[in-house]
């Protein structure tokens, strides 16, 4: 693993959670869904990893047009060189954790996300 | 007297299987309690539909029979229904059976014309042949006065029609109320008379043009005659269709009536509908507002991570500076220290330096030589410096609180948008069937109606007045026969004058017969209301000539306008003096007569129903009469009490109460 991913991807399960997402109507696509559930990962509190068994969805071009995220990821995570492959795995660690969410309640709406991933408290 | 001996229904309506009401022989009150929609209304179409082969809505619209049919029976495929009333009427015994079954060759049956229906008339365990048995049921019982024998309390209002003499349907009522009291006896005598009285007039006319002296005279009478009659019968003619163009502008009124309701529970829908679309363009509206959010909310959902960056970042910055800034003082320091030393001078001062300061000034060079860093400061701070950039352009408004506002009117919104599809459907169902094509048609028709009775009432009237001048050119006539007709025609002339004369005196008798008969109903509905009134400074009920009642007060004056409860004991008070008056009397049979009354005007009415007539058969509901109640103020008059039981909502019993 000596360079950066050039796309993301999501594994088979999180293609499912997405699914079920984007059936919800909240986002305007599954680029979208997938920035929420990465952000809903950082702020979960995970840590960066390495996601394994991914299918290419976005390149990382269209995901990040401007680099703004691989920036981002880079000063929140200064030690990894390698942005998209955390990004990837935070989006795929969001998705889990919201399909969690939604396997313990059916009717969740995105305002629990919300909370969940910004309590009002914080803001 | 007829009376009622017992009820048996078949499969009618919610009574599924055989039920049966009996009616003891004794004078007195039948009650049968049920709750509603349990089958009160439906015991009181029995009995019409026995009597006259027709069920009434509350509308006074016609059922069909193919809705009549029990539908737990029907849906285990047993179709049709039958009622048996059995009856006496001076001292015969009577049995009604009305049958509806279904035609041969049909499984299952759609509608009407898939029914046959069957009625059949025994007396005194007799069959009587269908003509015979239609004629002794009109005698009996006439439909056409049957409503002051079997009536809803819910539309005793309809008698409120009799105060406005420009009623359609006071007219009718009143017709009813004058047929009922046998006022027809004499107008039906009065018209025979006046046929009379017209054939002695034609026997005159051709007496005289026997007569060479009065054939002239003869001729000219009877043509007048025969243009006469011919006008009689065109008249005749119009006053038909004025009345069938009456009564249609009747019934379309009620239906319009009844459709406005419907119109407004249309407009209502339409309302409801409209909201939802506005709420569905809302829901719209604040789902789309929300996905625009929603793309860049991981940014708000980061700010306060990339805050606290940030922050975090500005005090390294800051301490690198302190560092950068204190190793720039020791180079400096370190620099001077070594041009001392090399000088021998004090480098700020100019004065030799001792050994002992030599010494001192090596030992700190050492020290400061110790802590210098090889850091780049420029590079380090130039790298904090970009990420507080980066991060500060990755702070973004903080757009969470707005979605969770939108999020939430949206759930708001959906809320409301359910609870009126709630409302909507319930509304459809009210509107399920309304054709509004159909109301366009009845209005359409109550117009036609109007403008063809103002028409027919113009013909009327013009015929009216060329009768008035044909019959004084008549009496011209007749009045010369007088003088020039010799005794031949006297015998004529004699027939014509009686004839005329018992024609008038029956028109006089109906005038007199009518004012004696409004006297006598004022008089008795007086008595009754005063008994069923609670209110001590009313006087009295005042009759119209219509048989309308107004309500007197004792100071004189009439009472203007009443509320509902007052107008059903007005109209329970004339129904009481028309039973009282009528030359063909029966049992009352009241369904929910007590709906508008309250406790104090119920009682009155329960205490007087006894001497309203000798059989009454009440259809009630417990809070609109209470058992103990009932059985407080009629005590011995209570002659049997009758409990609808609900099994099902489409399957009721009628049980005697114990």
């Amino acid at each position: 693993m000596t360079e950066d991913k050039k796309t993301i991807g999501l594994t088979a399960e999180n293609r499912s959670v997405m699914e079920r997402i984007m059936d919800k109507g909240f986002f305007r696509d599954q680029k979208d869904a997938a920035m929420f559930a990465m952000a809903y990962a950082i702020r979960q509190g995970l840590q960066p990893g390495n996601a394994e068994g991914t299918n290419t969805i976005w390149n990382v071009g269209s995901l990040d047009p401007d680099g703004e995220i691989r920036i981002l990821i880079g000063n929140l995570f200064p030690e990894t060189a390698m942005p998209y492959r955390v990004v990837e795995s935070f989006v795929n660690a969001g998705l889990l954790q919201i399909g969690f969410r939604m396997d313990k309640e059916a009717g969740i709406e995105i305002t629990d996300l919300l909370g969940e991933a910004a309590p009002l408290s914080e803001k | 007297m007829l009376k009622i001996r017992s009820i048996t229904v078949s499969d009618f309506g919610p009574f599924k299987g055989e039920q049966e009401i009996e009616l003891p022989k004794e004078d007195g009150v039948v009650i049968v309690y049920g709750e509603n929609m349990r089958g009160k209304t439906t015991l009181l179409n029995a009995i019409r539909y026995a009597l006259f082969g027709k069920v009434l809505t509350r509308g006074s619209g016609e059922i069909q029979l193919h809705q009549i049919g029990n539908w737990e029976s029907a849906a285990s495929g047993k179709y049709g229904f039958h009622v048996v009333l059995a009856f006496e009427q001076n001292g015969d015994a009577y049995q009604l059976t009305r049958e509806c079954r279904v035609r041969p060759g049909i499984a299952r049956p759609m509608s009407d014309v898939d029914y046959i229906e069957e009625s059949f008339l025994t007396k005194n365990g007799s069959a009587m042949g269908p003509d015979e048995a239609t004629l002794e049921l009109g005698r009996i019982m006439p439909e056409t006065v049957s409503r002051f024998f079997l009536f809803d309390g819910e539309l005793l209002q309809q008698y409120e029609e009799l105060l406005r003499s420009e009623s359609d349907m006071g007219r009718q009522i009143k017709d009813a109320i004058e047929r009922i009291l046998g006022v027809p006896v004499l107008t039906n005598g009065r018209a025979d008379l006046s046929q009379l009285h017209q054939l002695a007039q034609y026997q005159e006319a051709k007496a005289a043009q026997r007569n060479q002296k009065t054939q002239q005279l003869g001729n000219l009478h009877a043509e007048l005659l025969g243009r006469r009659e011919a006008m009689q019968q065109e008249s005749a003619r119009l006053r038909q269709d004025l009345e069938r163009l009456k009564v249609t502008k009747t019934a379309r009124e009620e239906q319009a009536k009844k459709q406005e309701q419907l119109r407004a529970l249309l407009g209502q829908r339409e309302r409801l509908q409209e909201e939802i679309s506005t709420l569905e363009a809302k829901i719209e509206e604040r789902e789309e507002r929300r996905k625009n959010l929603l793309t860049t909310a991981w940014r708000s959902i980061l700010a306060p991570k990339i805050t606290a960056l940030r922050e975090q970042i500005v005090g390294q910055l800051r301490d690198l500076r302190e560092q950068a800034t204190r190793r720039l003082v020791q180079v400096e320091t370190t620099d001077a220290i070594r041009r001392a030393l090399s000088n021998g001078n004090c480098s700020l001062c100019e004065q030799p330096l001792t050994e002992h300061t030599k010494q001192r000034l090596e030992e700190r060079l050492v020290e400061l030589g110790s802590r210098v860093q090889d850091i780049d400061f420029d590079g380090e701070i130039h790298k904090l410096e970009t990420r507080i950039s980066h991060l500060s352009q990755q702070q973004a408004d903080n757009s969470i609180a707005v979605l969770q506002e939108i999020s939430i009117a949206i759930d708001d919104f959906r809320v409301t948008k359910t609870t009126t599809e709630d409302r909507l459907r319930d509304l459809k169902e009210q509107t399920e069937g309304l054709d509004e094509s159909e109301l366009r048609r009845i209005y359409g028709e109550y117009e036609k109606a109007v403008q063809e009775i103002a028409i027919v009432e113009k013909g009327l009237k013009a015929q009216d007045d060329a009768l008035a001048t044909i019959n004084t050119d008549i009496i011209r006539i007749e009045t010369e026969l007088v003088k020039k007709g010799g005794s031949d025609l006297q015998k004529e002339r004699k027939r014509r004058e009686i004839s005329e004369g018992l024609r008038n005196l029956f028109d006089e008798g109906v005038k007199v017969y009518r004012d004696k008969l409004k006297a006598k109903v004022e008089k008795d509905a007086t008595e009754l209301f005063l008994q069923l009134t609670s209110e001590p400074d009313y006087a009295g009920l005042s009759i119209n000539n219509s048989y309308g009642l107004t309500i007197v007060h004792k100071d004189g004056n009439s009472i203007p306008v009443r509320s509902a409860g007052a107008e059903h004991v007005v109209a329970l008070s004339l129904m009481g003096s028309l039973q009282k008056n009528a030359p063909l009397r029966g049992p009352i049979i009241m369904d929910s007569p007590f709906g508008r009354l309250d406790s104090v005007h119920t009682r009155r009415v329960i205490h007087t129903l006894p001497n309203m007539a000798s059989q009454v058969l009440l259809f009630v509901y417990e809070s609109e009469l209470e058992p103990k109640l009932a059985r407080n103020e009629l005590k011995g008059g209570l002659r049997s009490e009758y409990r609808i039981v609900r099994h099902s909502a489409r399957f009721s019993t009628v049980e005697k109460a114990v």
